[in-house]
């Protein structure tokens, strides 16, 4: 067992009501039940998801835009024992990286990708993403998101699900406790299918964002469990028994 | 104890760097690249290399940099107009300091797909590529055996520096086969020094993080310019005839190689003619450059593009000697027609 803690104690930068702390918190708490500190190096990325590394003991590579996912890849050909996870905000992995995204899962490389879903390009000062609802209001759809301009959000787990590379797939939300301990078992189940080697394992997490959402946290929470959950519904939607 | 193989220049920079202990090869097919690829998908498994085909450019410089963190010797390859979808991320490895040999196929004719020879890529890497303040060692081989010798120095030079090495490579020379000469034994793996910047896993010291944002603080950066002025150490170049020479030709690339035979005719005509070949293009052999010209009459800078190397030697030379340029203009436009019009001008 490793002598330390994964989560460090200090003050966190992230907005009120955002889900990340939670997030980074739960992560931390899956990876120590694992005894996977010392064998584990997470690739984030560009945006609020890249501030991770102030809160986890642990090594971190911050890829260029999107490629994520083909940095852990890069990693995973050299270390194959090591548990490699990529942690991306939509804005990331959703725009530039979905091509690295669907290959990565196509090739069934054994790595864990987590998904922070706060359906805007929060660091940026909240932009469209691809899973920003219809009517969405953000700073880049002012009148609110338009199917005819910009089409439906993006539903990546339901996509990744159908390829055939992928082990594990689940869509999280951290709203109230009984999905946060799904959350969590949901977690520690993508990376003990990485360990076991079974292929691409992906978790989806339904991050709240009431700085860009324009809501108080409680509104937001609201919303989330009003709007959110019916638009993104939150389940194991891929776990694969042979290896 | 060496062997005589016949290899093109690309077989010559895949074996060179495998020689040197590369063993990761990331790539994406495109014309001129196949003969590079397609060696390393062959020989990668008998060496126990790991060899990926990725789908773009932008997701094979992302597993380079994932396997340069994580300590190994890496190496990629494409054509000139592959490299530049892969700059943001060869910047970001310069700016993490992460070493690796990126092999760049110059295309002909403004990027538009043929297999005429070109020099366009030589504005890609010599200044600062783009989004970072930073430098690289460019190397242009002029020959199949330059080509095996230098992969094997930039491999060496990439993880002295923590910078990538790019490798300059031709049309001409990237297809054309000659008998070169390769070791015969691969490089022991204890003789590559292990890195003790790597990423893998925290554990018995500090976790590792390797970010491109450093706020505030600009120890790191005044580091890596620190750094950029010791790699200015690494000149290389080769001289022809410059021994008596009044007049001097500055080439290239396997550009060079053509001049060559046409300062042979030259010299036996009785004109005393050398030629100056810049093997590293960055940095750039400027002393030894101005020694030249401060005994030449003349300098005529000859290249297969609108004169990115000229304007560079402008200003190495100043006003020590006459300059003249033969390459691409309105009129002159291609390899033959520059080797052509060099003709004209020394009337062979």
């Amino acid at each position: 067992m490793s002598s330390k803690n994964t989560f460090k104690d200090i003050d966190t930068v992230y907005c009120a009501g955002c889900s990340y702390g939670l997030i980074n918190k739960i992560l931390a708490e899956t990876i120590d039940k694992l005894d996977l500190r010392e064998k584990t190096i997470m690739v984030t990325s560009q945006g609020c998801s890249s501030f991770v590394h102030e809160y986890l003991d642990l090594d971190f590579i911050e890829a260029p835009s999107g490629l994520a996912t083909s940095v852990a890849t890069g990693l995973k050909k050299v270390y194959p024992e090591k548990i490699i996870i990529t942690y991306q905000g939509d804005g990331d992995l959703l725009c530039s990286g979905m091509s690295d995204l669907i290959h990565t899962s196509s090739r069934g490389e054994k790595i864990t990708t987590l998904l922070i879903n706060n359906l805007n390009m929060a660091n940026l000062g909240g932009y469209m993403t691809p899973t920003s609802l219809v009517g969405q209001i953000t700073k880049t759809t002012p009148y609110g998101r338009s199917v005819d301009k910009n089409g439906k959000q993006i539903k990546i787990s339901e996509i990744l699900a159908k390829m055939q590379g992928t082990a594990y797939v689940a869509r999280v939300s951290t709203d109230n406790n009984e999905r946060i301990n799904d959350a969590r078992k949901a977690l520690e189940d993508s990376l003990i299918f990485q360990i076991e080697g079974k292929g691409f394992s992906f978790v989806e997490f339904l991050s709240m964002c009431p700085t860009f959402w324009y809501k108080t946290p409680v509104e937001s929470k609201k919303w989330l469990q009003e709007t959110l959950l019916h638009q993104f519904p939150v389940s194991v939607i891929k776990r694969t028994v042979s290896k | 104890m060496k062997k005589k193989v016949f290899f093109n220049g690309s077989k010559a920079v895949a074996e060179g760097s495998i020689y040197a202990g590369c063993r990761y090869y990331y790539s994406t097919p495109k014309p001129i690249n196949n003969e590079i690829i397609e060696y390393m998908s062959y020989r990668m498994p008998e060496v126990n290399g790991v060899f990926v085909q990725s789908e773009n450019e932008k997701s094979v410089i992302g597993m380079v940099i994932g396997s340069s963190v994580a300590g190994q010797r890496v190496m990629t390859s494409s054509t000139t107009e592959g490299i530049s979808s892969m700059l943001e991320g060869i910047n970001y490895m310069s700016a993490m300091e992460l070493p690796s040999v990126v092999i760049s196929i110059m295309y002909g004719r403004n990027g538009i797909i043929n297999y005429e020879q070109g020099q366009y890529g030589y504005a890609d890497f010599i200044k600062s590529s783009s989004h970072i303040n930073n430098k690289f060692i460019v190397f242009a081989p002029y020959s199949a055996q330059s080509a095996y010798d230098l992969t094997i120095k930039a491999s060496e030079l990439a993880d002295k520096y923590r910078n990538p090495v790019v490798i300059l490579l031709d049309v001409y020379l990237a297809v054309k086969g000659e008998c070169i000469e390769i070791f015969q034994e691969l490089l022991h793996p204890d003789s590559i020094d292990e890195k003790d910047w790597k990423l893998n896993g925290a554990k018995n010291r500090e976790p590792l993080i390797y970010k491109n944002f450093y706020g505030e603080d600009l120890t790191k950066y005044k580091a890596i310019m620190k750094k950029i002025k010791l790699m200015e150490t690494e000149e290389i170049y080769e001289e022809f005839h410059t021994e008596d020479a009044e007049e001097l030709v500055v080439a290239f690339g396997s550009f060079s190689e053509n001049i060559k035979g046409y300062i042979n005719e030259l010299r036996e005509k009785g004109r005393k003619i050398g030629l100056f070949v810049p093997v590293s293009l960055s940095p750039f052999p400027r002393n030894r450059l101005i020694e030249l010209a401060e005994k030449v009459k003349k300098i005529t800078v000859t290249e297969v593009n609108t004169g990115f190397m000229y304007s560079d030697i402008i200003n190495i030379v100043r006003y020590k000697t006459e300059l003249d340029f033969i390459g691409e203009t309105e009129d002159i436009v291609g390899f033959r027609e520059v080797l052509k019009e060099f003709a004209k001008r020394y009337e062979i």
